[in-house]
């Protein structure tokens, strides 16, 4: 038997359909943010219930949603909602998505001022609840310029 | 037992599918190990093997997402070659297909063949057939955190899956002894 021949006797058994393999990748490459974040929910869901010993159908049956669903959930290809996110928080005391804080002080840019400067919260009032706020001279006072005066 | 291309019909990598399978191997492997589940019941029943010292005690959540992180940028790396002219093509996947061990020789029906992951440590393998001079036929693939192949079931499965198909070749008729050793000899 010829190495020709092999060749040609494998091409005989190549099926016309091909791989999913790249249909696969291309999925992932498009929806890689979302499907990294999920991955990451799943793994702490599943941890979860390890260390908890709640089955994912008890899980479930807590949230109101088919064992079906959870299952999708913990492969990490679910794109959750905040709803979802939440029910699963709640029933598992623990936190799957935390959203930054608000800092006590907050950066105000100002068009007018090159330098940003800072306000405390306790400082900070509503925008718009004094005059002097539609006035730009009234936080920034443009030193002279030497070299122009 | 079918072969599908895997990148085009012109392609010198196939892919066994079982008739009653929905996935061809290919396909299978990188699906197991990109679902968080999967990897979480693998490393959950494999937990012993991640403490042998060679594993520096990774934990079964850090295991869960490296080998997702590495199938993922190996899934990026065939892609790319997938992307390269024919000639190209096959000379990557030389260097990247080695025997699956030194002292097959002459006494081999086909050549067994594997890859490894894109880590210094790495667990993942892909495995496969060399049929014919430019041409890797799938059989699959594991995660193999022992040292043989023989010490554990899953790894185990995919030395007989190698076994299955080259059976295949030969019944079909596709390949004979007298063959194989011309082929070997080319």
């Amino acid at each position: 038997m010829t190495k020709s021949n092999i060749e040609d006797r494998i091409k005989r058994y190549i099926s016309a359909e091909s791989s999913k393999w790249m249909e696969q990748a291309e999925i992932y490459e498009n929806n890689k943010e979302w499907l990294d974040k999920s991955a990451l929910i799943a793994i702490k869901i599943l941890s979860t219930l390890r260390s908890q010993s709640i089955t994912q159908r008890t899980l479930a049956e807590n949230i109101g949603v088919s064992p079906q669903y959870i299952n999708k959930v913990v492969k990490g290809q679910e794109n959750l909602s905040l709803e979802t996110i939440c029910k699963i928080e709640k029933s598992l005391g623990i936190t799957l998505v935390a959203v930054p804080a608000y800092e006590n002080s907050q950066v105000i840019v100002d068009s007018f001022c090159p330098i940003p400067y800072f306000i405390s919260k306790n400082e900070s009032q509503p925008i718009g609840s004094e005059k002097s706020d539609y006035k730009s001279e009234s936080r920034y006072q443009p030193q002279e310029d030497p070299i122009a005066a | 037992m079918k072969f599908v291309p895997i990148f085009d019909d012109e392609d010198c990598l196939l892919s066994t599918k079982k008739d009653n399978e929905r996935q061809d191997e290919f396909s299978k492997i990188f699906d197991q190990w990109t679902d968080i589940e999967y990897l979480d019941n693998f490393f959950t029943t494999h937990e012993n093997d991640l403490k042998r010292p060679f594993w520096e005690g990774i934990s079964i959540e850090q295991a869960i997402i490296g080998t997702r992180n590495e199938a993922i940028k190996f899934r990026k790396y065939l892609k790319r070659i997938s992307e390269k002219p024919p000639k190209e093509r096959k000379l990557l996947f030389l260097g990247l297909f080695h025997p699956l061990s030194q002292n097959q020789g002459m006494s081999a029906f086909l050549e067994n063949k594997k890859a490894y992951g894109k880590r210094n440590k790495t667990w993942l393998r892909i495995y496969a057939l060399k049929a014919g001079e430019d041409r890797y036929i799938i059989t699959g693939g594991a995660i193999k955190l022992t040292d043989n192949m023989g010490e554990r079931p899953h790894t185990m499965k995919e030395l007989r899956k190698m076994e299955t198909c080259k059976q295949f070749l030969k019944n079909e008729g596709i390949v004979d002894e007298e063959g194989i050793i011309e082929l070997l000899e080319l």
